[in-house]
């Protein structure tokens, strides 16, 4: 064995949800190793489109998205960065009168579990928030402190505050293998180094699977591309992030005057090299649902159109939870297209959990057991 | 447009021209896109129309192009010009923009031939207006016929800015200096280098007649300078300088920078080739293998967009690719295929010669991109060399994630101003070698095109991941 070294808990991936949870066990004075595979923290953590929305969240997610969102603000004294926040609101635009319906019944349920930040609002008051809308509107619904921040210089700070803290970051450190005994954990990364650590915890984003494989933990966990375009500087003709209902569409202009394009649009990714290529027609698909409701844009340049890797759970849900079959081993993974907001609480709520504390928001929508019993 | 090319060619350059030529002798099924009105590339822009006097001031290595030129005329290539390609995938299909429609086409191969371009170097006032590259003026001879008006300043280093000293001279351009930036001691490093370039005296003596004709002229000619700055408030007013012992100033209105010649990776950098750093003359290229071949099957670089050689070498890079790909697609008999082969390359080989030496005699100065905090790197974005350093303070050391932290690079061109910058400043401020950092990611569309206009791209089928 060479160069071993020990640490109190090992988290495998450094991007958002890895560093935020490294920055709380650190401050807590754990010795946090923070093991990535790059040469720098990055993927979708850095590359996600940066909407903060606690708008139509899977009601399970909703305490923790209120939470995390009473954070954003205050980020610049937790991690010493105001990572670009703006509060600019966001809103869902129902199109038809079926979509009005369900906003309604999805505000009732939202207001039935004592939160109140999503309004429905009348096609008036659309027009109003987003004159530049040509499509049908019935209405829709408004959570207006919602927004968008900036993903990259999120993911520095959270890094950067973590180390500050004490974390140690081992850049280019693969994990390939992960076994568990008396000692705890001994975990091995691609050149050969040795780590162990009482905790391990999987931060693995895309490839939290793997890295749960490696342990004989299943997660339904798979890794997708979804592609976003953004378009040179406009005048401000838009203030809150949009998203029309039953339409793949999702916009924001930023703080520079861009558009960043979202949607869920697909795109082709090559799991071994790890490199995504856009899908052409899904791109052309958005450009003309863009094109059909914000007719405004027609003559703006795109460009460019990029894609992250990300990591979808079979229920859309992530896992934030012990291993069932190896004590010790944490999951807090598979929060494709809604991570990013939710990441500084995660990091508080992770913390407490790996400590033995109660977290101060149940955990219990995210066990792993959801899916299926532990192997025998 | 619908069938399905046996090799799409991006770029009519020496190299572009070189390979439809040698791909429609043997009978393939070629299109050439490009994205000027008319066959040339940078080197023979223009040539079909070009003047007498023309080609009498830029001399052989322009008139050259019009035998080129013709034959691929007469080859029975399609081509495309104004056709602004946009997109490449590992599929050879590639997205294109012509009079405003886009369209997606696909070829069993591709050669991208899309050549080099002079390697942009921040410094303090170069966006001032009066502030240029020194080959744009040769595009605007070739294009236009039109000619700055004096007085001149240039600066920079290499054996294009001689060239252009050479056209203005000739043009009667009034030149108030030539500041040359190649580092004294570059002459120690290239002489060991010299026997191989003594296999080709003529382009030795070309090189040696360039700078006898600057020396006799009775330019004001200084070598060996730094730091040279554009100075002036709304536009250039000064240029100042400093040799050896002393500062100067000297009142321009024009100043022309050349600071060489760098390989343009748009495609092969969106299209995700594995791209090499050379140290010599810093600058990232695409691994080829000796055809242009590259670790995708069926896209090959060709010509100076795979390693600057300069024209010549470049139409032969062209050859040997189509070549390649008329052994893959069993058009060639073997002999013919090793004959042809082997003739090519060796004629290649004899351009190279003297390469190495003028590489090494004019290899960029080490203090290129050592700029002052204020100086805008990024014009897009406006983001300076002030900026960058404190994200590396901030800890990054990636230039893709400086990129999305500091913005230099997202804008419109993508970095094709300011990539090189980013890395070498990376580099020297954390003593890294730039060959152990990553260029830029270049994404579609490589080329702007309106919102509009991509909704209504004319694709060849539908997928769906």
């Amino acid at each position: 064995m060479i160069n071993e070294k020990r640490a109190d808990i090992i988290i495998v991936g450094a991007g958002l949800m890895g560093a935020s949870i490294a920055l709380n066990l650190s401050r807590a004075g754990k010795k946090v190793f923070l093991l990535e595979k790059e040469i720098n923290p990055c993927h979708a953590s850095a590359v996600n489109a940066g909407g903060l929305r606690r708008l139509n969240r899977a009601l399970e997610e909703i305490p923790v998205s209120v939470a995390a969102m009473k954070m954003w603000p205050k980020l610049p004294e937790i991690v010493g960065n105001d990572c670009g926040f703006q509060p600019v609101g966001q809103v869902r635009i129902a199109p038809d009168d079926e979509s009005m319906a369900l906003f309604e019944k999805r505000v009732a349920e939202v207001e039935a579990l004592g939160f109140f930040h999503e309004e429905l609002v009348s096609s008036a008051e659309i027009k109003q928030l987003v004159p530049a809308y040509t499509g049908s509107c019935k209405g829709g619904i408004v959570a207006r402190s919602d927004g968008h921040a900036l993903p990259a210089q999120t993911l520095r700070a959270f890094f950067n505050a973590a180390c500050s803290a004490g974390t140690k970051p081992f850049t280019q450190c693969k994990v390939v293998d992960i076994s568990h005994g008396k000692g705890g954990f001994t975990v091995v990364v691609e050149d050969g180094r040795h780590f162990t650590s009482e905790v391990v915890i999987n931060c693995g984003g895309a490839w939290g699977k793997n890295i749960a494989a490696l342990l004989d933990d299943r997660l339904p966990l798979e890794p997708v591309a979804l592609s976003m375009m953004v378009t040179a500087r406009m005048e401000r003709f838009i203030h809150p992030v949009i998203g029309v209902h039953g339409r793949k569409l999702s916009f924001k202009q930023m703080a520079n005057g861009t558009v960043v394009i979202g949607g869920a649009h697909k795109a082709f990714l090559d799991k071994t090299k790890e490199q995504t290529t856009i899908n052409i027609s899904e791109v052309k698909k958005s450009a003309e649902t863009v094109m059909k409701y914000f007719p405004i844009m027609a003559k703006v340049s795109i460009v460019r159109c990029w894609a992250g890797i990300e990591g979808v759970m079979s229920d859309g849900l992530p896992v934030i939870d012990q291993s069932q079959t190896t004590p010790g081993l944490f999951h807090v993974c598979g929060f494709s297209a809604h991570g990013f907001q939710l990441s500084p609480m995660i990091g508080r709520l992770v913390s407490s959990l790996v400590l033995g504390k109660n977290p101060e928001l149940s955990l219990a929508a995210f066990s792993i057991n959801r899916f299926n019993k532990p192997k025998i | 447009m619908d069938r399905v090319r046996d090799v799409i060619i991006i770029g009519a350059g020496p190299a572009g021209l070189s390979a439809a030529v040698t791909a429609s002798g043997y009978g393939l099924d070629v299109l050439v896109l490009d994205e000027q009105p008319s066959p040339g590339g940078q080197l023979y822009r223009n040539i079909e129309r070009a003047k007498e006097d023309t080609l009498k001031t830029l001399g052989s290595d322009y008139s050259n192009g019009l035998a080129l030129v013709e034959k691929f005329r007469k080859s029975g290539a399609a081509y495309i010009g104004n056709a602004i390609v946009w997109r490449i995938d590992p599929n050879c299909n590639i997205c294109f923009s012509a009079a405003g429609q886009s369209a997606e086409i696909s070829g069993k191969n591709i050669i991208i031939a899309i050549g080099a371009t002079e390697r942009p170097v921040p410094f303090s006032g170069w966006t001032l207006p009066g502030v240029m590259g020194a080959g744009a003026v040769d595009a605007n001879f070739k294009s236009s016929g039109s000619i700055p008006d004096g007085p001149v300043v240039l600066a920079g280093s290499g054996p294009l800015l001689l060239s252009v000293v050479g056209h203005m001279v000739s043009l009667g351009v009034e030149i108030s200096a030539v500041l040359d930036t190649t580092p004294r001691g570059n002459i120690f490093s290239a002489l060991p280098l010299l026997p191989g370039a003594l296999r080709r005296t003529d382009y030795l003596l070309k090189g040696v007649g360039m700078l006898l004709n600057l020396k006799r002229s009775g330019i004001n000619y200084f070598k060996g300078i730094t730091d040279y700055k554009a100075n002036g408030s709304d536009c250039l007013e000064t240029v100042t300088f400093k040799t050896k012992n002393s500062s100067q100033q000297i009142d321009a209105e024009l100043l022309l920078v050349h600071e060489g010649i760098i390989p343009r990776c748009d495609f092969s950098q969106q299209i995700g080739l594995k791209h090499l750093w050379d140290p010599v003359q810093r600058y990232w290229y695409p691994e080829t293998n000796e055809f242009g071949g590259t670790g995708m099957n069926g896209i090959y670089v060709a010509g100076d967009g795979a390693f600057v050689h300069g024209g010549i070498p470049a139409a032969f890079k062209g050859s040997l690719a189509a070549l390649d790909i008329a052994g893959k697609l069993n058009v060639l008999l073997p002999a013919q295929k090793t004959g042809d082969v082997v003739m090519t390359a060796k004629r290649l080989l004899s351009e190279l010669a003297p390469r190495p030496f003028v590489d090494a005699l004019y290899k960029p100065r080490m203090n290129l991109y050592n700029i002052n905090d204020e100086t805008l790197v990024c014009r897009c974005e406006e983001i300076t060399a002030g900026d960058i350093r404190q994200a590396i303070r901030g800890g990054s050391r990636e230039p893709n994630e400086i990129k999305t932290i500091t913005r230099c690079g997202m804008g419109h061109c993508q970095g094709r101003m300011c990539g090189i910058a980013l890395t070498e400043i990376i580099a020297e401020n954390l003593k890294l070698d730039p060959a152990d950092l990553r260029p830029l990611h270049i994404r579609p569309p490589v080329r702007n095109i309106s919102l509009a206009e991509l909704s209504r791209v004319a694709l060849l089928k539908d997928e769906t991941p």
